[in-house]
């Protein structure tokens, strides 16, 4: 079977076909016979006859998650995330910063007004989350509107603070 | 001794304390938040009663809720653990006037200690040595302006009920100093319901070397030698170990005695830590006393062989020290990692979620002190420790070799945790050469990212991927859905008896 997977910023074809002995896994120029002994659900042993080693897995909101050998790598299957949006994040789409959280937790403080300018790197609003406070800044010139939350609300890091827009884009 | 003991905490240390109990043959009663109702303490404790709302305020951080529920359970004791109210003199006051032991210090040394500027008056007194800095806390800023110019910059900004780093905040420039007081005293506040700030003088890339003390309710007063926690990032302590390099037997004996002195100043009983600064030129300050069981207590067990935990609820019940100054030794090395739900590869942001595979790591000399399963749901509400990774070893390179072994077999999938980065840290060669400063991460770990996998293990690491992913989906087929496991013997491949 043909895979694709994200890691990070880098992208891997592979194929992973189950053979007489085990699997064959073709990876770019590697080609490999692997033996593979799941241990558990979430466990496999894995050789290629040099090397050996023990990888733990699990699937998380479509993304797999593996420790080899003292790091986890998050896996992202590009295949079947077909053509969903770019990640907004806080990141300046047109000319619009939809500021949100970074992670879950509390929102602390909105540090602008509803209307104020506000300036590239400055603080536009506080959150906290266990027990630390994260402050989070513009990333452009603009306009700060539609602050949709009040100090002591839960925010998350879907849905926006406020959003902070060029002022030629108003 | 007592028959049942309420545990006023959460996490790994309520775990810890439920582990004690058990020995000692004594039944535990836990409390916990809405949002701790399958938190790994409330699952092994004996009994658990609910005492409100996710907030600190409103649950862990609630006397009159937790008076109540030690009332309600018959309780004799409570244990409040390190955090939310192990430090608090009203809490322990309130628990002696309604005749329910607390298992620490009495409330006159909380206090005095637990003030830190307090405390400071204190030592002065005793003739232990102590850093340049305000004498009362404040809340103008201007007088932290006047008292920053005559110590000179950079400033510490410090919570007077705090520890753990919490309210804290190192100023530079007169200009940052008012916005550093007001993040200071909201955190100081949140943390621990008091927003009363000092300052003192910040003082240079020191070592921050720790007494673990004991005292007793029969005039007894012991040190069980140093931990060195000079691996911090923010404040917060992220690898300590025991003993300290930096310690020769002339200056650990020296600090060990003003230890003691802080113990018999405040008339101190139980298990207490007496922290100090070690400046580059050798000379140690009184930093603070905390006046609870510390997070990195066990470090101390494993070189000295004491269950300090035991020894608390022993003392409390009004049994001498089990152990006298000239029977506590040191033997061999111990290092702890604290493991945190946060990203160290996005700035440490803290990491809530579900942890969908846990694996421990076992061996000789491991041990894991933890508050977390396959499964649990880790909250924003409290703080990001997960659990501590202790390990014990003949000598230091035996002991970090034994660490980084023991965080490479630590699994946690689904929470982020920066295992990785600890173990990068072990493997500094400042670390290795015993050169643990309190500077030691912004000088060495700035520009730190996760190690690149590549060759071998990144094949493996996409072959397993595609495995689990089959099973996730239930596709493909090859290793088996996720509804039937199979058996090792039916997905066993190419397996040779002997091969390597």
């Amino acid at each position: 079977m043909h895979y694709e997977y994200r890691i990070k910023d880098k992208s891997y074809a592979l194929t992973l076909d189950k053979s007489t002995h085990g699997y064959k896994l073709s990876l770019g120029e590697r080609n490999a016979d692997l033996s593979v002994v799941r241990i558990d659900p979430n466990s496999f042993m894995i050789s290629d006859g040099a090397c050996s080693r023990l990888l733990h897995a699990a699937t998380v909101n479509g993304k797999v998650y593996v420790h080899c050998n003292g790091s986890v790598h998050i896996l992202e299957d590009i295949l079947a995330e077909g053509q969903t949006a770019g990640q907004g994040g806080t990141e300046v789409i047109d000319g619009v910063q939809k500021v949100h959280a970074p992670m879950p937790g509390k929102l602390v403080k909105v540090i602008v007004a509803e209307g104020e300018k506000v300036t590239k790197g400055a603080p536009v609003c506080i959150v906290e989350a266990m027990k630390m406070e994260n402050v989070v800044v513009a990333k452009l010139d603009g306009i700060a509107r539609g602050i949709s939350f009040s100090p002591g609300d839960l925010v998350d890091t879907e849905t926006p603070i406020l959003e902070i827009v060029a002022e030629d884009k108003l | 001794m007592f028959n049942k003991i309420l545990i006023a905490n959460r996490g790994e240390i309520a775990c810890r304390i439920i582990h004690a109990c058990r020995e000692l043959g004594i039944h535990s009663v836990v409390v916990y938040s809405e949002a701790d109702r399958t938190a790994l303490h409330v699952l092994r404790a004996d009994e658990a009663v609910c005492i409100g709302p996710p907030s600190p305020i409103e649950s862990y951080l609630s006397i009159d809720k937790i008076i109540a529920a030690a009332k309600k359970t018959g309780c004799t004791a409570i244990h409040p653990g390190y955090g939310f109210l192990a430090e608090n003199h009203v809490f322990a006051e309130r628990c002696r006037k309604d005749g329910i032991v607390f298992i620490g210090s009495h409330p006159e040394s909380i206090k005095s200690m637990g003030n830190k500027v307090e405390a400071r008056q204190m030592m002065i007194a005793a003739k232990v040595p102590v850093i340049p800095g305000m004498q009362a806390s404040a809340s103008d800023v201007g007088l932290f302006a006047r008292e920053a110019d005559k110590v000179g910059y950079p400033v510490l900004l410090k919570a007077a009920a705090g520890g753990g780093g919490k309210g804290m905040r190192v100023v530079n420039k007169p200009e940052d100093l008012k916005g550093a007081l007001e993040g200071a005293q909201r955190e100081a506040k949140s943390a621990f319901g008091d927003d009363s700030v000092y300052l003192e003088k910040y003082i240079e890339n020191p070592r921050h070397i720790e007494f673990q003390v004991f005292g007793d309710t029969h005039g007894n007063a012991v040190h069980l030698f140093e931990r060195e926690c000079s691996i911090q990032r923010r404040h917060q302590k992220i690898i300590e170990e025991t003993p300290s390099v930096a310690l020769n037997p002339e200056l650990r004996g020296r600090m060990g005695e003003a230890a003691v002195k802080v113990v018999q100043a405040c008339h101190y009983s139980n298990a207490g830590t007496v922290e100090f600064l070690l400046d580059q030129n050798g000379n140690f300050y009184f930093l603070e006393m905390n006046t609870r069981i510390q997070v990195e207590h066990p470090i101390t067990e494993m070189v000295v062989g004491v269950d300090l935990v035991i020894e608390q609820i022993k003392v409390a019940a009004g049994e001498p020290l089990s152990f006298k100054q000239s029977t506590i030794t040191q033997r061999g090395h111990s290092i702890e990692c604290r493991i945190y739900a946060e990203d160290a590869s996005n700035n440490f942001l803290p990491a809530a979620g579900k942890i969908h595979y846990l694996k421990e790591p076992v061996g000789p000399g491991v041990r894991v002190d933890s508050g977390i399963y396959s499964g649990i749901e880790v909250s924003v509400f409290y703080d990001p420790i997960l659990s501590k990774l202790i390990v014990w070893g003949t000598d230091r390179e035996a002991a970090r070799k034994r660490m980084i072994k023991a965080l490479s077999e630590y699994v946690v999938l689904g929470v982020t945790t920066q295992i990785d980065y600890l173990r990068d840290v072990l493997n500094n060669p400042e670390f290795i050469a015993g050169r643990t400063y309190t500077g030691f991460i912004p000088s060495n770990m700035s520009s730190w990212s996760p190690t690149e996998t590549d060759g071998t293990d990144l094949a493996f690491v996409l072959a397993a991927g595609a495995l689990a992913g089959q099973a996730a989906t239930g596709g493909g087929g090859a290793a088996g859905a996720s509804s039937t496991i199979p058996s090792p013997w039916e997905t066993v491949g190419k397996w040779e008896i002997g091969s390597a």
